[in-house]
């Protein structure tokens, strides 16, 4: 039996596609096992790739206010710690729009307490030290991403414990929309 | 918590191996860019989502989107569909506003796209396929149809309060964190085009930068979905400054672009804006092709 090429350069081209998919398929492999990937740390090498900027938004710290005692409000201003922050990654120079479900009160079983004076920071680098003030609300807070794709927020607030605040441990959620142009 | 997602197209149709292995290209770039990201330390709760625009085409009409967590704590995640037009406001800057039941004059494939499974719960390091199908339920004009995918994820359980059982003796409070990205999607019906006019810009120095203001309005029967550059060069073609902004065009709008002036020099410059269906986190060959429109206006530093 014998293959003939009607087309010279149809082996080449289907030469071509064979390596092209085996690299795909490593590079998938690769992905789903990420893992070990990571963890190995003496081998090293070099991929060249067009890669597709991807969107992440990420929480990478809850708003904590720690424990309150009664009658005494406590206040986690957007450069402590105990803040809410998140970061946004994408494509450079992106536009983004911002906006924030925030909870009023926060409850424990039957009991509530209340949360206000809402306040936001937003910097293309992660700092709260600097950067945009604004009120974080279902307004749309306008931002353009970094030069490198980057943004950072970072939310502070004030919890109002009352004078016979019940114990308990008082949840809610806070909520970031990020919609990308 | 990581989540982890990619696009790609699902294929029902006849084996073909050119398509099969440009797709497989295209998985395999995206795949790089997931690894690239994935290789970074992990964070409390994140969403990855790459690219940033689905784009489904009438021939094929489903598309899927893999979900992974690579985060050390369930996720719960959940996946729906609203519409929203971008559009900028008297100053250029761009806001969207989010409106589940759009009019019926607007183009909007809210009701005949579906994601399956809608809501999932990944363990960690779990991942899951979940697919966007187009099933529109009338004739459609030749024309693109619009919605904003919302995908939605939290923690299994709240990141900042303490985990033990016992009652608390005082008062602890902790609100834990939900993100929500919200992404263009695109139904292509076929025979859909695209292009793009902008005028002469409008353009100051002020606030330490050159702001430029330039009306985009598209032509054809499909949003724009490009990046516009604005570059500033001297006298003898040398670049000062430069940026690349990338947007969509749906219908019409007049961004706000901003150059930095901080180490440019006294002079007059050339200030060159232009628009090609190029973006970094879109690749290029789910855009529609348009021609390269450049506007040129000359801006004097002081």
């Amino acid at each position: 039996m014998s293959l003939r090429l009607s087309n010279p350069l149809a082996g080449l081209r289907a030469f071509r596609l064979s390596a092209e998919l085996i690299i795909a398929v490593s590079l998938v492999l690769l992905m789903f096992d990420a893992g070990r990937l990571q963890a190995q740390t003496s081998a090293s090498a070099n991929v060249t790739a067009s890669v597709s900027q991807p969107l992440s938004v990420s929480a990478t710290n809850g708003l904590a206010f720690g424990t309150l005692f009664p009658g005494n409000n406590k206040t986690v201003a957007v450069t402590d710690a105990a803040a809410a922050a998140f970061s946004i990654s994408g494509a450079a120079n992106g536009n983004v729009s911002m906006t924030f479900s925030i909870p009023t009160t926060i409850t424990s079983g039957g009991n509530s307490l209340t949360v206000d004076s809402w306040a936001a920071r937003r910097n293309t680098t992660n700092s709260a030290s600097a950067g945009t003030d604004f009120t974080p609300s279902a307004s749309a807070t306008q931002a353009v991403l970094s030069g490198s794709g980057n943004l950072y927020v970072f939310v502070g607030a004030t919890a109002h414990p009352g004078s016979s605040q019940a114990a308990g441990a008082y949840t809610g959620t806070l909520t970031l929309t990020v919609v990308y142009f | 918590m990581k989540i982890l997602a990619f696009n790609d197209r699902v294929h029902t149709n006849v084996w073909r191996a050119g398509e099969w292995v440009r797709d497989a290209m295209r998985l395999m770039r995206i795949a790089a860019g997931v690894v690239a990201l994935a290789a970074t330390p992990l964070s409390a709760q994140s969403v990855l989502i790459a690219p940033t625009a689905i784009i489904i085409d009438a021939n094929r009409p489903s598309t899927a989107i893999t979900l992974v967590n690579t985060g050390t704590a369930p996720a719960e995640v959940s996946l729906s569909f609203t519409f929203g037009l971008p559009a900028t406001d008297s100053v250029g800057n761009m806001h969207i506003t989010l409106d589940e039941s759009p009019a019926d004059s607007m183009p909007s494939a809210v009701d005949f796209v579906h994601a399956y499974p809608s809501r999932l719960v990944l363990p960690a390091g779990g991942r899951q396929v979940v697919r966007l199908v187009a099933a529109p339920q009338r004739k459609l004009e030749a024309k693109e149809y619009w919605a904003r995918l919302i995908v939605t994820s939290r923690q299994g359980r709240p990141m900042a309060v303490g985990t033990s059982t016992d009652a608390p003796a005082d008062a602890q409070v902790a609100l834990d964190l939900e993100v929500r990205s919200v992404l263009a999607v695109f139904y292509r019906p076929a025979g859909l085009s695209t292009a793009l006019d902008m005028s002469a810009p409008n353009t100051r120095v002020a606030n330490g930068q050159i702001e430029t203001r330039v009306r985009l309005q598209r032509g054809g029967n499909a949003a724009f979905v490009g990046s516009v550059s604005a570059v500033l060069r001297d006298s003898t073609g040398r670049v000062h400054g430069k940026k690349d902004i990338p947007l969509g065009v749906y219908y019409d709008l007049e961004p706000l672009i901003t150059l930095g002036l901080a180490s440019v020099p006294k002079g007059t410059y050339e200030l060159e804006l232009s628009a090609r269906p190029e973006r970094p986190d879109v690749p290029n060959g789910m855009l529609l092709p348009a021609k390269v429109v450049k506007q040129r206006t000359a801006v004097v530093v002081p």
